[in-house]
């Protein structure tokens, strides 16, 4: 058996749901009426009233809370739910590390609900700047303080930015590296979002603040609020299943932009996006670059899938294809994900379907894409929690 | 099914594991620990240690049970 009983799995791709009162808890009496908060309604089927999240004047029915109660796929829909219909798990850190023991997951980082998985929530729907600020704040505070609080050895604290303002990017990053964050979410591509590309310079104070912290840009897809939709009259099943693409295209990006050769000790961690696709696209970037790199503006002495190799990593559930090129892609560049508590997880039986997908894989090599590439990813080694 | 998309306006993965999904999934995965501890039992001389990590597993089922069903 492969997975060995002593490697610990280590998720790079988990998601937490924002329980009602975070930015309750944490808002200055001028920002608490408009910031994120609850609100009961009448449920339109006529069950029980229904919760959404409300920002400053703008209802979000659909961020977070539409779980599908007790429905089977066939019947997924539309309708908010209450809290009181999730499992715990997705909102009680002490309840999640309960599901962790069972799913045989030893650790987590995850990403937010409501902000928006780049927390690009509070720069797009923001009319008050000074609130968005206080909001992505807060929303790191209770990461730290509160969610991995729970667990410092367990559960890995991922941050949002105030995408808006690079220089208070800047801050923030320092300023909760200081309190033990270890990864930086970021949006896989900022221009859907009304930001600059990661071509100019608007980003570099950023990247820098990256690098001397040592946290990796965590691009999960979808966080570009570009979803990859094909035709008005496509079901969403064909966006579902394209959402890797995003991660090709913000790997096309990274790799032809300036941003690695300035920055060289940045690190992006791509989420949820599969690794099978590694080779074929680091293939074409670099034939393309063989044959077209005289007459552009990209750097025309690094090879690009050098720069993959030493920068980027993915991330897998179970991507069949992805482990037989694991030498192709990479093995310092591949780690493991579990998406609890999404149903596309393998929850609770995730570790003893990783014995299945690692099989035929050497001990050594299963335990770096589990456990010790994540590690190092995020500086979070064993002992040295938070 | 649904007859309509979900409006997401970012990939929120509306599928969470609600409830009644994770109670049933912890029926599947109680189900398989007990037939996989019975046959255990049942062999000439069950390894101690392996049955009490399948022992533990069914309480670690029944702890986040009662998380889920309150």
């Amino acid at each position: 058996m492969p997975l060995q009983p002593w490697m610990k799995l280590i998720s790079v791709d988990d998601h937490l749901i924002e329980h009602p009162r975070v930015w309750a808890d944490r808002l200055s009496r001028t920002h608490l009426e408009r910031g994120p908060r609850i609100v009961d309604e009448p449920s339109p089927s006529g069950g029980a009233p229904i919760q959404v999240w409300y920002y400053e004047d703008k209802r979000f029915p659909a961020i977070g809370l539409n779980a599908v109660a007790g429905k089977r796929p066939e019947e997924f829909g539309v309708e908010s739910v209450r809290y009181a219909d999730m499992i715990p798990g997705c909102y009680d850190p002490a309840a999640r590390i309960v599901d962790m023991d069972l799913d045989g997951v030893f650790a987590a980082a995850n990403f937010p609900s409501f902000p928006r998985f780049a927390g690009a929530m509070f720069t797009v729907e923001s009319k008050d700047p000074d609130l968005g600020l206080a909001c992505v704040c807060a929303y790191n505070d209770f990461v730290i303080d509160e969610w991995c609080a729970t667990a410092p050895d367990r559960l890995i604290p991922l941050i949002i930015l105030p995408l808006w303002d690079p220089e208070l990017c800047v801050a923030e990053i320092h300023r909760t590296a200081a309190k033990g964050a270890k990864g930086i979410t970021f949006p896989e591509n900022p221009v859907p979002l009304g930001l600059p590309s990661i071509y100019t310079d608007h980003w570099d104070g950023v990247f820098s603040a990256a690098e001397d912290t040592g946290m990796p840009l965590c691009m999960h897809f979808g966080s570009s609020g570009s979803p990859p939709v094909t035709a008005p009259e496509a079901p969403y099943a064909v966006t579902i299943a394209l959402y890797g693409t995003n991660s090709m295209s913000a790997t096309a990006h990274l790799l032809f932009s300036p941003v690695f050769h300035r920055h060289p000790k940045l690190r992006v961690a791509l989420s949820e996006g599969g690794v099978g696709w590694v080779p074929y696209l680091l293939e074409r970037i670099d034939g393309t670059w063989q044959r077209h790199r005289w007459y552009q503006n990209v750097v025309k002495d690094v090879r690009p899938s050098d720069l993959f190799r030493k920068h980027i990593y993915g991330c897998f559930i179970d991507d069949v294809a992805g482990l037989k090129a694991r030498h192709d892609i990479g093995l310092g560049n591949l780690t493991w994900e579990c998406d609890y508590p999404h149903s596309d997880s393998y929850w609770p039986a995730s570790r003893t379907y990783a014995e299945k997908v690692f099989a035929d894989i050497p001990d050594d090599e299963v335990h770096q894409i589990v456990e010790l590439n994540a590690r190092e990813l995020f500086g979070f080694h064993a002992g040295q929690a938070g | 099914m649904a007859d309509e998309d979900i409006p997401a306006s970012d990939w929120t993965e509306q599928d969470l594991l609600t409830r009644d999904l994770a109670d049933e999934r912890l029926d599947q995965e109680q189900a398989e620990t007990i037939a996989r501890l019975q046959a255990l039992r049942l062999t000439p001389d069950p390894d101690p240690e392996a049955v009490g990590l399948l022992e533990r597993r069914l309480r670690a089922i029944e702890a986040s049970r009662a998380h889920i069903t309150g």
